[in-house]
C-alpha cells in the first residue's frame, strides 16, 4: 500500500523528480563506468601477472626463497625432488588444476662479442609458454601485452632449445636489428654470462628468436625470456626459483592454497605457497590495483556525497511543500515512523528507476567507447592499451546496493529529522 | 713584504708539485712489484674464496705483459679451459663451448671473481691520480698513505686509499672506497716472491693479496702468486679475435 503511495507521489512534482533522478542517474553511470574500467584493468593485470609474468595462480617457493633466492640461489632453489613431492600432493586435486609450471630467474650480461648489456632473465618451461600464449583470458584481456610474433617463441624453442626472446629496448641496446630472421646465422647468436652457484663466471650461447614486452617500464631495458633449461645451464643449477600452479577456476584459489600450505607443514616440506596477487610476487599488479582502489574509493565518496546531497535537498523541499499533507497523515493516525518509511520508499522508487535508466545509458556509453578504439598508456606501462569499459551485471548489482543504501539512509534520516515538528505546526504551516 | 708573500706562495706551489710527483713516482714503483712491467711475466695464481662459511679454491695460469693478461683456469676441473683476457682496461671471458667471447666492462666487474681480478690488476699509476694524504706507521714501518682518484669514469672503483712502505716502495695495503668514501673492500699484500731481472733495483714480487669484504669480514679472498718468472709471450696470445671458436 505505502509502496504504491510512494510511487504515485513521484509524479506530483515532476520537475523536481526529474532533477533528482538526473543526479542519481549521473552518479550511477559514473560509478558503473568507473567500476567497469577498474574491472577491465584488474582482469588485464591479473591475466598478465598469472600467464605472461609466469606467476601462476599459486606460486611455490622454498622457505625463504621469496626473499633470498637472488643472493643464494643454490640454497633456496626448489629442487626436482621437491617438485615431485608437490606434484604428488596436488595429485588429489588434479581435476581442479590446469597445469604445474617451473620458472628460474637470474641476472647477468648479454654480449654480442663487442658490447655487453645487463639482463634480467625469466626461464620458463615450454608447457607453460604453450598454454599461456593460447589461454583464452590472455587473448581476451591481455592481448595488448603480447607483441606480434611473441607467440612464435614456442615454435622457436621447439626447433632450437637455446632460443631467447628479448625486449625491443634490450635489442636496441645490443644494436641488433629486428626481425632476427633477416640476420645471418652468426649474428643471431649472442652470449649470456652470469654467476653460477659456485661463484664462477659462466656463459652460454643463445639464439635471438623473437621480441616480447615485459609490460613494465622498469623491466623493459633488461627483459629476457628463455627456457628454464638454458638458465639452469647458465647458473649451473638443477632446480627452480619457484613452481607455479595454474588453476582451472580462480574461485578455487584460497581453498587449494590453504590445503597446500597445510600439506607442506604436515609432510615437513620446506616449502611455502603464495597467492599471485601479493606485492612481493606481483608488484605490478598489487601496485596498480592499490592505486586504482584508493582512487575509486575517493570517487565513490564524491559521487555518493553528491547523490546524498541531491536527495536531501529534494526531500527537504518536498517536506516543506507537503507539510499540510504530512500534518493530515499525522492527524488521521499515521505515526512519524510510517510517514518516514513512506517517504523513504518514494526515494527508493526513484533510485530504482534511475538505476535502471543509468544501467542502460552505461551500457550504451561503454559500447560507443569500446567501439571507438581509444588507446592510452597507463603510468609505468611500456605500451599503449585499449581503453575498454566493461560494466557487467555483478557491478550493476553492487552499485545499486550502494545507491539504495545511500539514498534510503539519507531519505530516512532527513524525514525523521523534519517530522519532529509538532502536528499543529505542520497543519498551520503555509508551506512556504 | 710583497716579495716575501710571493716567495711563500711559490714555495707552497713548488712543494705541492714535488709531493704530487713523489706520489706518482711511489705509485709507479709499487705497481712494478705487482707486475706492471713491459717485460713478459707468467705465474700460477691460486684463489681461495670464503663466503658465508663456504670456501672454494681455484687455480689459474697467468701470462701477462704490461697492460695485457691471458688468464687460463686450471682448477677446479669444471672451469678448465676457461679464459679471461685483459686488453688494457677491457676484459673478455671465453670458454671453448662459446661461439664468441663475452665482453665485460669495468663497471660490470663489481662482483665475484671478476672484481677480485680487477683488484689484483696492476696499473694503478695508469688509471688513478695519486695524492699523498699522510704518513702512517704500519707493522712498525713508516708508510705513505695515498688517495688514488680514478682518471676515467669507467673504472670499477672511484677512489682507493693505498699504503706504500717507505723502506722498499712496496704497496702493503689498500682500501677500495665507495662513491661516498666508505671502505667497500680491504686488501693486504705480501712480497715473498723474487723475480730476477724484474726491476733495476729490486727483485721483490707480490706473493699474496688478501681481500676482505669491509662489511662482512668473514667473506674474503686470498690470491697467492706462485712461481712468478719472466717469460716471452706471442703478441697473438692477447688478441681477442683468436678466442673465437
Amino acid at each position: 500500500m505505502t509502496w504504491s503511495f510512494a510511487f504515485r507521489n513521484l509524479f506530483r512534482n515532476r520537475r523536481r523528480t526529474v532533477a533528482t533522478a538526473a543526479a542519481v542517474i549521473a552518479g550511477f553511470i559514473g560509478l558503473l563506468l568507473l567500476g567497469g574500467y577498474i574491472h577491465r584493468v584488474e582482469i588485464s593485470l591479473r591475466t598478465n601477472s598469472i600467464y605472461l609474468f609466469n606467476k601462476g595462480h599459486i606460486t611455490i617457493f622454498k622457505k625463504g626463497g621469496l626473499e633470498r633466492f637472488g643472493t643464494q640461489p643454490s640454497k633456496y632453489q626448489v629442487t626436482p625432488e621437491m617438485l615431485t613431492q608437490i606434484e604428488t600432493l596436488l595429485e588429489g586435486k588434479k581435476e581442479r588444476i590446469g597445469w604445474i609450471g617451473k620458472t628460474l630467474t637470474g641476472a647477468g650480461l648479454v654480449s654480442d662479442g663487442d658490447r655487453s648489456v645487463p639482463f634480467f632473465a625469466t626461464g620458463v618451461d615450454l608447457q607453460t609458454l604453450k598454454n599461456s600464449f593460447v589461454n583464452q583470458d590472455v587473448l581476451t584481456w591481455a592481448i595488448d601485452f603480447l607483441l606480434p610474433g611473441t607467440t612464435g617463441f614456442v615454435q622457436a624453442l621447439e626447433v632450437t632449445p637455446q632460443s631467447i626472446s628479448i625486449t625491443e629496448r634490450l635489442s636496441d641496446l645490443l644494436r641488433k636489428k629486428r626481425p632476427y630472421n633477416n640476420l645471418s646465422e652468426d649474428e643471431t647468436y649472442v652470449q649470456l654470462a652470469g654467476m653460477t652457484q659456485y661463484g664462477d663466471l659462466n656463459a652460454v650461447d643463445v639464439k635471438l628468436a623473437v621480441n616480447h614486452t615485459t609490460g613494465s617500464e622498469m623491466l623493459e631495458d633488461s627483459g629476457l625470456l628463455a627456457s628454464v633449461e638454458t638458465l639452469q645451464e647458465l647458473y649451473s643449477l638443477e632446480g627452480f626459483h619457484y613452481i607455479m600452479v595454474y588453476l582451472k577456476d580462480i574461485g578455487d584459489l584460497d581453498q587449494i592454497l590453504s590445503d597446500l600450505n597445510q600439506d607442506f607443514t604436515k609432510n615437513n616440506l620446506p616449502l611455502e605457497a603464495y597467492r599471485f596477487d601479493l606485492p612481493a610476487i606481483s608488484p605490478n599488479y598489487a601496485g596498480s590495483m592499490g592505486f586504482l582502489y584508493v582512487m575509486s574509493g575517493f570517487f565513490v565518496f564524491l559521487i555518493c556525497g553528491a547523490v546524498a546531497l541531491s536527495i536531501m535537498n529534494s526531500l527537504t523541499m518536498g517536506i516543506i511543500e507537503r507539510t499540510r499533507e504530512i500534518g493530515t497523515f499525522r492527524a488521521i493516525g499515521f505515526t512519524n515512523q510510517q510517514i518516514a518509511v513512506m517517504m523513504t520508499q518514494e526515494s527508493l522508487c526513484l533510485c530504482l528507476i534511475s538505476a535502471a535508466l543509468g544501467t542502460v545509458f552505461s551500457f550504451i556509453i561503454s559500447f560507443v567507447v569500446n567501439a571507438a578504439n581509444i588507446r592510452f598508456t597507463p603510468p609505468g606501462v611500456t605500451n599503449s592499451i585499449k581503453f575498454i569499459l566493461s560494466p557487467n551485471l555483478y557491478l550493476v548489482f553492487i552499485v545499486l546496493l550502494i545507491f539504495l543504501l545511500v539514498v534510503g539512509l539519507t531519505a530516512y534520516l532527513v524525514t525523521t529529522f523534519k517530522l519532529k515538528t509538532k502536528i499543529i505546526n505542520l497543519l498551520t504551516d503555509a508551506g512556504a | 713584504m710583497f716579495l716575501s708573500q710571493v716567495l711563500f706562495l711559490f714555495c707552497i706551489t713548488l712543494s705541492n708539485l714535488t709531493l704530487a710527483q713523489d706520489a706518482e713516482k711511489l705509485l709507479k714503483q709499487s705497481d712494478r712489484a705487482r707486475g706492471s712491467v713491459e717485460k713478459g711475466l707468467s705465474w700460477i695464481s691460486e684463489v681461495e674464496t670464503t663466503e658465508e662459511g663456504q670456501t672454494t679454491k681455484k687455480k689459474f695460469k697467468v701470462r701477462a705483459q704490461y697492460v695485457n693478461a691471458y688468464v687460463e683456469a686450471l682448477e677446479p676441473s669444471r672451469n678448465k679451459g676457461e679464459v679471461y683476457l685483459f686488453n688494457d682496461r677491457a676484459m673478455w671471458f671465453f670458454k671453448p663451448s662459446l661461439r664468441k667471447p663475452v665482453t665485460i666492462s669495468a663497471r660490470q666487474k663489481l662482483t665475484g671473481q671478476a672484481a677480485n681480478g680487477d683488484i689484483a690488476s696492476t696499473h694503478y699509476a695508469r688509471d688513478y691520480t695519486p695524492t699523498l694524504e699522510r704518513t702512517e706507521v704500519v707493522d712498525g714501518e713508516k708508510s705513505f698513505v695515498l688517495l688514488l682518484k680514478a682518471k676515467a669514469n669507467n673504472l670499477t672503483y672511484d677512489q682507493i686509499r693505498y699504503w706504500i712502505r717507505e723502506s722498499d716502495g712496496l704497496a702493503i695495503q689498500a682500501e677500495f672506497l665507495t662513491l661516498q668514501g666508505k671502505a667497500f673492500k680491504r686488501a693486504k699484500m705480501k712480497y715473498d716472491n723474487k723475480v730476477l731481472g724484474l726491476n733495476d733495483n729490486s727483485t721483490a714480487f707480490i706473493s699474496q693479496i688478501e681481500i676482505v669484504d669491509a662489511k662482512l669480514e668473514n667473506n674474503k679472498s686470498v690470491i697467492r702468486y706462485i712461481e712468478p718468472k719472466l717469460d716471452t709471450h706471442r703478441e697473438t696470445l692477447f688478441n681477442v679475435n683468436n678466442l673465437k671458436r
